[in-house]
């Protein structure tokens, strides 16, 4: 098991009282899955996607990743496990404007400690991958949000993490550039990355091999109220 | 590091006007700094400048206790120290290092010195004939001492320019007379020192030191003196070194060998009686002293520039780390650990303290030229000052960007990327 995760509760203090935004999740997701969870907004879905990256800890319940658990683990620890396990790919790409699509995609790399020229090569690669090999020397904002994306995707497997989280890739893109963006994620998850995905969209969702369903900090498999998030 | 660098630069880059305000205190306070210290440097070359070129290398040994020259105005010699004879003074003329020797009697001070009713408040030297050549007088009118004079134990008096003005004021001074000790002297020449001495007076200390010469000089032949102070005095020693760098030597091993040959040695551990060396150097070193010392005080007011310089440098860190707090979000969350980002915004802070100090060294200089070209004061620039204040002005932007660095280092990734 890839991700499993034990009533996983997460709480905020909202004002003097706190705010149960995760209560008690069960996941489990194999290594090859490919996951969508969709919800309102709201409903905890990016507290969770947060807590599956390690960007933020939960209240109570276990986490393994990969059959460990990284509870207690330092901060040096934790950027190695983002560094190494998982990319993210966040709604609205999170480029650096300054960088050339190359040096973005190299970014992971070089955190990880890659010689420069191996950097560049591995970047080059992803980059052709996700079908922008002619744009290496472009900088973001010269690019289309789809483009924009598909750097971010490159950034995000780079590294060939196990899991690739994704928070609303297609949130920022019209219908035709986030078919392109599902058709990358279906590939990837072929060739054995496993993706957890949040969208509100059915049409992104249904690209999944499965779909969960969050509400009020609810993880569940039945969808409740049907066409409440389309 | 290299990568660091790089973005560093960049992003002092990309807000030129922000970083060059930012820079403004650091610049201000590094300038003024290098401009005082060119000040300081300035000066102190020049009193050496003086001293040394006034007193043609003479190194002075004479009898001190303790720690200062005995003065026998006001002092009695102590029982026991063996005159300077002119065997001893041609060993010390021949020694290494050394030019020509003199044997003098002296008094900074002499009270019973007339013209008419006119007192005289100068020094007054008994000299043998090696005297003015070593100090560099030349006669300005009338006649140096002969040999004569001096076998004879002539009343002759020769007088140096300033105490011709003070005492004649204006008058033909040859002929006349003065009366020393109640003894009457004739006036056979008037000297003055070739090389011109411009006191530079920076303090009230060294207006002190200058007007301790203010009346003047006059000398009498060694051997009258000893007819008019009856009791023996010891005499002093000049030394012509051959450099001015065989000054220090020639001192150390001419007031070695006198005190070895003529104080006894009981004088010696009772009372720490010794002839010790007092050169040029020495006095110029005093007066650099008393001239640092003051503009030393300057600096400190600069560092105070500095330290609001590096305030500013702190805080707009600080808003540079709010305001890329996505970025350092986005970058732990692809796995940048604490301290590359402290590194990162450390960097920066350095870099833009650096060229903060660059750029102040550079306007320093520019500014000691133009102080020493417009108000006449002599100015030095002073390489290791300028080394010095860059590497601090690195070490400015460490210690303030330290508490922004450290800010950015911890901000919580998911809080960080939160922010829209």
């Amino acid at each position: 098991m890839l991700v499993e995760m034990k009533q996983i509760c997460k709480d905020f203090p909202v004002g003097k009282g706190v705010s149960h935004i995760l209560k008690s999740v069960d996941l489990s997701v194999e290594e090859g899955d490919y996951l969508a969870i969709m919800g309102p907004s709201g409903s905890g879905k990016t507290t969770l996607m947060n807590i599956l990256g390690y960007l933020d800890n939960q209240t109570s319940g276990e986490y393994l990743l990969d059959g460990v658990s990284y509870e207690a683990s330092s901060d040096g620890r934790l950027a190695k496990v983002r560094n190494e396990q998982i990319g993210f790919v966040f709604q609205s790409f999170y480029l650096m404007p300054k960088l050339t699509a190359r040096e973005n995609v190299a970014l992971p790399l070089l955190y990880a400690g890659v010689p420069k020229k191996e950097r560049l090569a591995r970047a080059d690669e992803a980059l052709t991958y996700v079908g922008l090999g002619d744009k290496l020397l472009s900088k973001p904002t010269t690019l289309s949000g789809g483009q924009c994306q598909r750097i971010a995707i490159a950034r995000a497997v780079v590294t060939k993490p196990k899991l690739l989280l994704a928070d609303e890739p297609t949130g920022a893109l019209d219908t035709a550039t986030g078919a392109q963006i599902m058709r990358i994620f279906q590939d990837l998850n072929e060739q054995g990355t496993t993706i957890i995905m949040i969208t509100h969209e059915l049409a992104i969702a249904k690209c999944a091999k499965r779909i969960m369903y969050i509400r009020d900090g609810v993880l569940t498999s039945e969808r409740r109220e049907e066409g409440a998030d389309a | 590091m290299k990568e660091n660098l790089v973005l560093s630069f960049q992003s002092v880059w990309a807000h030129k006007l922000r970083s060059f305000l930012t820079m403004l205190g650091i610049i201000i306070g590094i300038a003024a700094i290098i401009t005082i210290v060119s000040t300081i440097k300035g000066t102190n070359e020049q009193i050496k400048q003086n001293l040394i070129g006034a007193g043609n290398n003479a190194v002075v040994l004479q009898v001190y206790q303790n720690d200062y020259p005995l003065e026998f105005s006001y002092q009695q010699a102590p029982d026991g120290i063996r005159p300077v004879d002119e065997r001893m003074r041609n060993h010390l003329a021949n020694m290494n290092g050394a030019a020509d020797a003199s044997l003098f009697y002296s008094r900074q001070y002499v009270d019973n010195v007339f013209y008419q009713n006119t007192r005289f408040g100068g020094g007054m030297a008994g000299i043998d004939s090696h005297y003015f050549d070593i100090y560099g007088y030349r006669t300005l009118y009338g006649r140096d001492f002969t040999q004569d004079d001096y076998d004879s134990a002539r009343k002759h008096v020769i007088l140096d320019r300033r105490a011709a003005n003070t005492l004649f004021n204006g008058e033909n001074p040859l002929g006349r007379t003065l009366e020393i000790n109640r003894e009457p002297f004739a006036v056979i020449g008037v000297v003055e020192m070739s090389a011109q001495f411009q006191p530079t007076i920076n303090s009230l200390n060294d207006y002190y030191m200058y007007a301790d010469a203010g009346e003047g000089q006059i000398f009498i032949p060694d051997a009258v003196w000893e007819i008019l102070y009856k009791y023996g005095e010891p005499k002093s020693v000049v030394i012509a070194a051959q450099t001015t760098d065989d000054m220090a030597t020639v001192s150390q091993k001419a007031g070695d060998i006198l005190t070895a040959n003529l104080v006894s040695e009981q004088l010696r551990q009772e009372q720490q009686i010794s002839y010790r060396g007092r050169n040029l150097m020495e006095d110029a070193q005093q007066l650099q002293q008393i001239a640092t010392a003051t503009s030393r005080q300057l600096v400190w007011i600069a560092a105070i520039s500095l330290l609001v310089g590096g305030i500013g440098v702190m805080n707009i860190m600080m808003v540079s780390v709010t305001e890329r707090t996505r970025e350092i979000g986005l970058k732990k969350a692809l796995g940048a650990k604490r301290k590359r980002i402290l590194g990162q915004f450390l960097t920066e802070a350095a870099v833009l303290t650096t060229i903060g100090g660059i750029l102040g060294v550079a306007s320093g200089i520019v500014m000691a030229k133009l102080i020493s070209r417009f108000m006449g004061m002599p100015t030095a620039v002073s390489i290791p000052a300028a080394v010095a204040a860059t590497v601090f002005s690195v070490v400015i932007g460490l210690i303030f960007g330290l508490l922004p660095a450290v800010k950015a280092s911890k901000l919580n990734p998911i809080d960080a990327l939160r922010r829209e």
